[in-house]
């Protein structure tokens, strides 16, 4: 996920600018040199010849490979005269893909029936049995008892099966970290859909791989969509059928034919045509103004009880790690700073100069006032030295005030901000003033703060919130961050490494490449539509979402309803048109293809548990927001409840009677523990003491995590680090990435008093050490000998040698830590089986498998489940 | 001319521009759905006109019940019960980031409110009529009218 600044074009080779496509306005621009990018997921061997998409082929090398050139009288600017050809020939070829060496899409091995082609055995073999065909095969049914298998939750996404030929050519599939789609098998009615009563739902993540850099946009004339692979040629390869709408539209000349180098080019060698994820350079179109430098105001609360508690401190701290981070390439980012307490301080940065303070006291909330017209917003490369002198002398810029006038230092941010940027708030106290005050022990929401995002939105500013303390105002506060693409952190006290952890978070969320000034569009298939869209974002249109920033973690989650009758397969396509870091214009679009069918039997087998269950929890965490936590929770269950319920009506032989187990298609076997792990996730814990705000980091966090780092938190994984296995925790020869040791069940029964445990949950890691430890295995991780309840960051003894255990579990927190796109730093809680309570109750809430106060433990709940299902009513 | 009859004069032409005001509002909102305009623009254009509505039917509500038209007040209370019932819970206005959620059942309730201002206004018209001509033929009963 390392965003790296493309490579320098290589000299000589690839000095042509691409142009514009033909059709669209002359005179654009010279855009950006294409550059090549390697694919990352090579999944066919056609991928290295894909990634050379962006060079010219060569009429030589193309010879043996291609379809041929075209018939005489289509291309009439052709240089050289084309082969002559038998027509059926080239119809043959320009349908089908070319006889390269690229195989086609092969059949996944994924567990499920491929749809249309054995759905009549599945019938003929229901049929063989005693006439009732109204049941799946054993082997794809599973009885839910005992322990689940964690391991399941660590196998490769179950790859979506197509019916052979939905590509054009052998084109890699869309990754699933980018688009992953609740049902592998999605019905063809809502019929259908409302009797299996599963979730239908997409989780985009725009940036979450690679792609290849395409050269011109081609887009369908009525629908709008982009050239995919699951397109048709048709008309002899002059026209294409667009797979969303149906509509034929024109091979545009572009497409054969280079104008620049006079030389014609090989369509199927587009890697808008080879790969389902592509980014487009967007030619001046796609612009309303030159693109946006990246600008981020920091506003800091400097007030007293800010600077007490280290706040101030640690944002300072980490506003100047995250300016050395920030990649600057062009040297067009620029910074600004406000210091809030009951008054605004501004700082007047000047290179060479020594930078003033403007001290404002009286501050409006409805006009903001600069005192100085310029040197508020300064050039990061100019006077990066005086912006770091200023971050550090900070915490002490305030005169110890006691207010946070939050409200007005926005509002000054966003005049200073005139082309849009980032504000990063860093709150302490409560925010006092007069529209924007927020009583903390309030439930109803200041509507002050939704207004301003709605602003901002429109401004193309983006507000990142980060909360110290408690009894802030959160959930007023940080609807800035929720409506304008934000991120929300928030930490209850910055004490010993907490301050460490809290710096390097804030760094990596200003400094991490952020798209800015972007829109996302989900296109689907006819008869698809979405009707609700979950995530930080604003929603400009019923499907436009506006995004001032998209942080490359940040994931959408779109539910969908089908209004008509749907073709054998449905195409999802979503095109996310956003600035880049560097100041280029670019649109990063990505299609999934998924097969639709009738049987209830097929949709049950090729479900995606862990899309579902992240579904059900974003819905549960909006919820919350919405209504009380009470009834995002009893839905949550009752959802669950209803897919089970609906799949031994459908597909079991017990269709009305009741059952003596559980019974489960098996790719749902997962969604049992992972609706209990959403239920005793922080966001939708039952809690009696409920003060409010307290879970606004959490529900942004379901709202806005890819499925992967979602998972991450909801089942820790649980490793035994006194009996590792010899390859756990070093690299893997073969693929150089650290190999993780084996997931242990997440059960007080799994804890031995001999053993050490490793308890990782993304955000936080827990180090439970039994009573009877080995003491040298303690030695060997910590460097000491003693085991006290507390926070601790791992020390790093990697280097020095009697260190093994270290070092491999160092190597283990990198990967995890990698896996969830840095979005977190870990400290580790040290929990001695004997340990102080408060550490023992956070262990208690991480053993998922468990009986909790608020919740039953696994086989409790599998066994209310099979109850209320046999009874009928949930 | 007595007051019930001018009050149901005016009340007709208030009840004109509140239709107009209720049928603008299902205009906006469909062009909401149609992507011509943005949601913040809506909701700043909208809750302009919001409060003065309410203002006004309930103005209207309150000449009535002090006329004793006992009728007129059963017809309109339901919808001053239900405005009330709005501004207590804080939700008369549009919330631009929350618009979309609840689009149908604005667009339900101004539907609503376009077919109700509409019978109103001939209701209040045949009103109007009735009482002017109850009034005249009084007066020429009790003979004031020569």
């Amino acid at each position: 996920m390392s965003n790296r600044p493309p490579p320098p074009p290589p000299p000589g080779s690839q000095g042509r600018t691409s142009t514009p496509p033909v059709g669209f306005g002359p005179g654009s621009s010279p855009l950006a040199q294409v550059q090549a990018r390697p694919l990352s997921r090579a999944s066919t061997p056609g991928a290295s010849a894909g990634a050379a998409s962006a060079r010219v082929t060569s009429p030589l090398a193309r010879s043996a490979v291609s379809p041929g050139p075209y018939p005489a009288g289509i291309h009439q600017a052709a240089q050289h005269s084309p082969r002559p050809m038998a027509s059926q020939q080239m119809a043959a070829a320009y349908s089908a893909p070319p006889p390269a060496a690229v195989p086609s899409a092969q059949p996944g091995q994924g567990g499920y029936i491929v749809p249309g082609a054995t759905d009549g055995i599945t019938q003929q073999m229901g049929n063989m049995s005693l006439g009732q065909e109204t049941y799946m095969q054993p082997e794809q049914t599973e009885v839910l008892s005992g322990r689940p298998d964690l391991t399941d939750l660590d196998t490769a996404v179950p790859e979506v099966r197509l019916p052979p030929g939905t590509a054009c050519v052998g084109a890699s599939a869309c990754d699933e970290r980018v688009q992953r789609v609740t049902l592998g098998a999605i019905p063809r009615t809502d019929r259908l859909l409302r009797k299996t009563r599963l979730p239908l739902g997409l989780m985009i993540t725009p940036m979450a791989s690679e792609a290849p850099e395409a050269r011109d946009i081609v887009r369908c004339r009525r629908c709008r969509s982009y050239l995919n692979p699951y397109v048709t040629f048709v008309d002899g390869g002059r026209r294409w059928l667009c797979n969303l709408c149906g509509l034929r539209n024109d091979v545009l000349l572009s497409m054969d034919y280079d104008k620049e180098a006079n030389m014609q080019i090989d369509r199927w060698q587009r890697a808008d045509l080879r790969s389902a994820v592509v980014e487009y350079v967007a030619p001046v179109e796609y612009m309303v103004r030159p693109p946006m430098a990246p600008s981020v105001v920091f506003v800091v609360d400097v007030s007293h009880a800010a600077v007490q508690s280290g706040a101030a401190a640690a944002a300072s701290r980490a506003a100047r790690d995250a300016l050395q981070q920030m990649g600057d390439a062009d040297g067009r980012a620029q910074v600004g700073v406000i210091a809030v307490d009951s008054s605004l301080h501004f700082f007047c940065i000047r290179a060479g100069a020594e930078s003033q303070q403007l001290v404002v006291g009286d501050c409006d909330e409805t006009e903001a006032w600069l005192p100085a017209p310029n040197d508020l917003l300064v050039n990061l490369r100019e006077c990066y030295a005086e912006v770091d002198t200023v971050l550090e002398n900070l915490p002490t810029s305030g005169r110890g005030g006691v207010g946070c006038v939050l409200g007005a230092a926005i509002r000054a941010a966003q005049k200073m901000l005139t082309t849009g940027g980032r504000i990063v708030t860093v709150v302490a106290s409560p925010p006092t003033g007069t529209a924007a005050r927020v009583d903390p022990a309030a439930t109803e929401l200041n509507s002050w703060y939704k207004t301003m995002a709605a602003d901002f939105a429109r401004a193309q500013i983006a507000v990142d919130t980060v909360f110290v303390g408690s009894h802030l105002g959160e959930a007023s506060v940080a609807c800035l961050a929720r409506y304008t693409g934000g991120s929300v952190l928030q930490y209850s006290e910055l004490v010993g490494p907490e301050t460490g952890r809290a710096v390097a978070e804030i760094a990596h969320m200003v400094s991490v490449p952020v798209s800015m000034e972007s829109v996302l569009r989900v296109r689907a298939s006819r008869g698809l539509r979405v009707s609700s869209y979950y995530g930080s974002f604003f929603l400009r249109s019923m499907d436009l979402l506006a995004l001032p920033a998209a942080p490359p973690a940040h994931s959408f989650a779109a539910e969908i309803a089908i209004d008509e009758p749907l073709p054998p397969v449905v195409f999802f396509q979503s095109a996310l048109l956003h600035t880049t870091a560097q100041g280029e214009r670019r649109i990063r679009v990505a299609t999934l293809a998924v097969p639709t069918t009738d049987s209830p039997h097929t949709v049950f087998s090729a479900i995606d548990s862990r899309a579902v269950a992240t579904l059900l929890a974003k819905k549960a965490a909006d919820r919350v927001l919405t209504a009380r936590v009470a009834d995002a929770r009893e839905a949550l269950m009752h959802k669950t409840l209803e897919i089970f319920g609906a799949f031994k009506t459908e597909c079991t032989k017990a269709a009305s009677g009741a059952a003596t187990q559980l019974q489960s298609p098996r790719s749902l076997r997962m969604l049992p523990l992972l609706t209990l792990a959403t239920l005793r996730h922080p966001a939708l814990r039952a809690s009696s003491t409920e003060r409010p705000g307290e879970r606004t980091a959490d529900i942004a966090h379901v709202l806005s995590l890819p499925p992967e780092l979602l998972l991450a938190t909801l089942v820790p994984r649980m490793f035994s680090l006194h009996d590792l296995p010899p390859e756990a925790g070093l690299p893997d020869p073969a693929t150089g990435q650290v190999v993780l040791p084996p997931r242990r069940g997440l059960s007080a029964e799994e804890l031995s008093p001999r053993g050490m445990f490793l308890i990782h949950g993304g955000s936080d890691v827990i180090l439970w050490v039994g009573r009877d430890a080995d003491r040298a295995l303690v030695h060997s991780l910590l460097g000491t000998t003693e085991v006290r309840s507390g926070i601790i960051a791992l020390p790093d003894l990697s280097q020095e040698s009697g260190f093994e255990l270290n070092k491999r579990v160092n190597n283990i927190m990198r990967q995890i830590s990698a896996m969830c796109y840095q979005v977190w730093a870990p400290l580790i809680m040290v929990c001695p089986e004997d340990g102080a309570p408060h550490v023992r109750v956070k262990l208690a809430q991480r053993l998922v498998e468990d009986m909790d106060p608020g919740a039953p433990s696994y086989t409790q709940l599998l066994a209310q489940m099979r109850d209320k299902i046999n009874r009928g009513n949930f | 001319m007595s007051f019930t009859a001018l009050a149901y004069i005016l009340a007709l032409i208030m009840a004109g521009i509140l239709l107009f005001g209720a049928v603008y509002f299902v205009i906006m909102l469909t062009d909401l759905e149609c992507d011509y305009i943005n949601p913040i623009d809506l909701a700043n254009t909208l809750n302009t006109y919001v409060m003065p509505e309410m203002a006004a039917h309930l103005v209207m509500f309150v000449v009535f019940l002090l006329m004793g038209e006992w009728f007129t007040v059963v017809i309109n209370l339901p919808l001053v019960a239900w405005n009330i019932n709005k501004v207590v819970n804080n939700r008369q206005f549009y919330d631009a980031t929350e618009v979309f959620r609840t689009l149908s059942k604005h667009k339900q309730e101004n539907f609503f409110k376009v077919a109700f201002y509409l019978l109103c206004f001939f209701y209040y018209l045949y009103s109007m009529i009735m009482t002017l001509v109850n009034e005249s033929t009084d007066d020429i009963r009790s003979g004031s009218a020569y």
